[in-house]
């Protein structure tokens, strides 16, 4: 320069000074830990609360940790246990967190393949006041039992479904009789499951056809038929023979 | 301690954090550049804050929140420096090691650090209001009134003061030179 060589006036002085202070000052390095060590000094609770916070986490963590391979070890049922909280709390929380699924009904008939429809409400069930009532609403003419065991009467009546599955279902007042008469249109088929170690299932002849006669555990019996297009069954805590004798005897 | 010192201070934590993360490098630099020395612009930088946060609400504009910092720091670089009678600033190839200048670099990138390096030298020389005057003028691109205003002196005061200081800076200038060039010569 050097400087003498150049700056003769004060605005010479000022443009070498504007053009290098700035510079000088800004080329400072501040050492790396200065800026921490200084906020911890003045008292700015910043980095030091997070550093504080987790190693609190940390060590926590590691507690439960401990416990749970502690508990792993000298109690395997308690720490199997404990365990299976633990992760049943996290997959909770994970799932509740990562996936956030949402799921929105509706009540618009136009949608055939939303498979996110809402069950549909049961609004078929009625429970009649009166057989005649119930007779009008199905579309065959069901059997009524001519033969009933003593002190067993009519208590309830119910129409269950419409269009292509229709059910009457009579309710008596002891014995937990029950007679169903379903109705069934074309392509509908039905089956029963029992488990058959706790159930004896033979095969029967009711008004000359062959049902299924199955006795539960439970002493309950239950027998079941089709005949010409309607499904029927009878259950109850009655012998067979007493099922067999009602159903025998319904009549239209 | 820190307790103490927070009830003390006038303005939020999160203020404080904001006013510490924009202006730390701005003081802790300018401390330096008077000092030469990490651990007392460490103190200083440290002393800047705390008045800073004790004081906010004396500060007019916060816009110039640069300014006033650097008013602080050069205030209490000036205290710290006689309480413990520091001599500064050092000798230039210290400047230099300090700032991982090596006097072994090529000539140019050489010319451009020492230059500025000299600069500070001769700013570490002037007095305090001389400095006060020539940072707030050349580091912040303060107007005159605007100098006047920050540290409560007349616009013709600090107009003096800048006279002075290039005066002051020119002579530092060619003195400086004069040594500079003997050092490199008995070298």
């Amino acid at each position: 320069m050097r400087m003498n060589k150049d700056i003769r006036n004060d605005i010479e002085i000022d443009n070498f000074i504007q053009d290098n202070l700035k510079v000088a000052i800004n080329n400072q390095r501040v050492p790396d830990e200065a800026k921490d060590r200084i906020m911890q000094e003045i008292g700015i609770e910043c980095k030091t609360i997070r550093h504080v916070f987790v190693k609190r986490f940390t060590a926590c963590a590691a507690a439960a940790l401990l416990i749970f391979f502690l508990a792993s070890i000298l109690s395997p049922n308690i720490g199997a246990a404990l365990n299976i909280r633990l992760f049943t709390r996290v997959e909770t929380f994970l799932e509740n967190t990562i996936f956030n699924i949402s799921e929105v009904y509706r009540q618009d008939t136009t949608i055939t393949n939303n498979k996110m429809n809402p069950p549909p409400i049961n609004k078929e069930t009625e429970i009649q006041k009166t057989l005649e009532d119930a007779k009008r609403k199905l579309p065959f003419k069901p059997f009524m039992p001519g033969w009933l065991p003593e002190g067993v009467t009519l208590k309830d009546v119910e129409v269950i479904g419409e269009e292509d599955i229709v059910k009457i279902i009579l309710k008596y007042s002891d014995k937990q009789l029950m007679i169903s008469e379903m109705g069934l249109c074309d392509n509908v088929s039905l089956g029963v499951s029992f488990d058959i170690e706790d159930t004896v299932v033979e095969n029967t002849m009711v008004r000359g056809i062959e049902g299924t006669i199955i006795k539960l555990k439970n002493d309950m019996v239950i027998l079941k038929w089709a005949d010409q297009g309607v499904f029927y069954s009878i259950e109850g805590y009655l012998t067979p023979d007493e099922i067999k004798k009602i159903a025998n005897n319904l009549q239209n | 301690m820190i307790s103490l010192i927070n009830k003390k201070y006038t303005i939020s934590t999160d203020l404080q954090k904001y006013i510490y993360e924009t202006y730390f490098n701005q003081v802790f630099k300018i401390a330096l550049s008077i000092t030469q020395d990490i651990s007392l612009s460490e103190e200083i930088c440290q002393e800047t804050f705390i008045t800073c946060f004790q004081k906010y609400y004396q500060l007019k504009d916060p816009l110039k929140m640069g300014p006033w910092l650097s008013t602080i720091t050069l205030n209490i670089a000036r205290s710290m420096l006689k309480k413990k009678s520091k001599i500064i600033p050092m000798a230039l190839e210290e400047i230099a090691e300090k700032n991982n200048v090596e006097y072994n670099t090529p000539e140019s990138i050489y010319q451009t650090y020492e230059l500025q390096e000299e600069l500070l030298y001769v700013v570490g020389k002037l007095s305090i209001e001389l400095q006060e005057v020539v940072i707030l003028k050349y580091y912040h691109d303060l107007e005159i009134t605007e100098i006047a205003e920050m540290i409560g002196v007349p616009d013709g005061t600090v107009k003096s003061r800048l006279f002075r200081a290039r005066k002051k800076l020119k002579e530092i200038i060619d003195k400086s030179e004069t040594l500079l060039s003997l050092k490199l010569r008995e070298g």
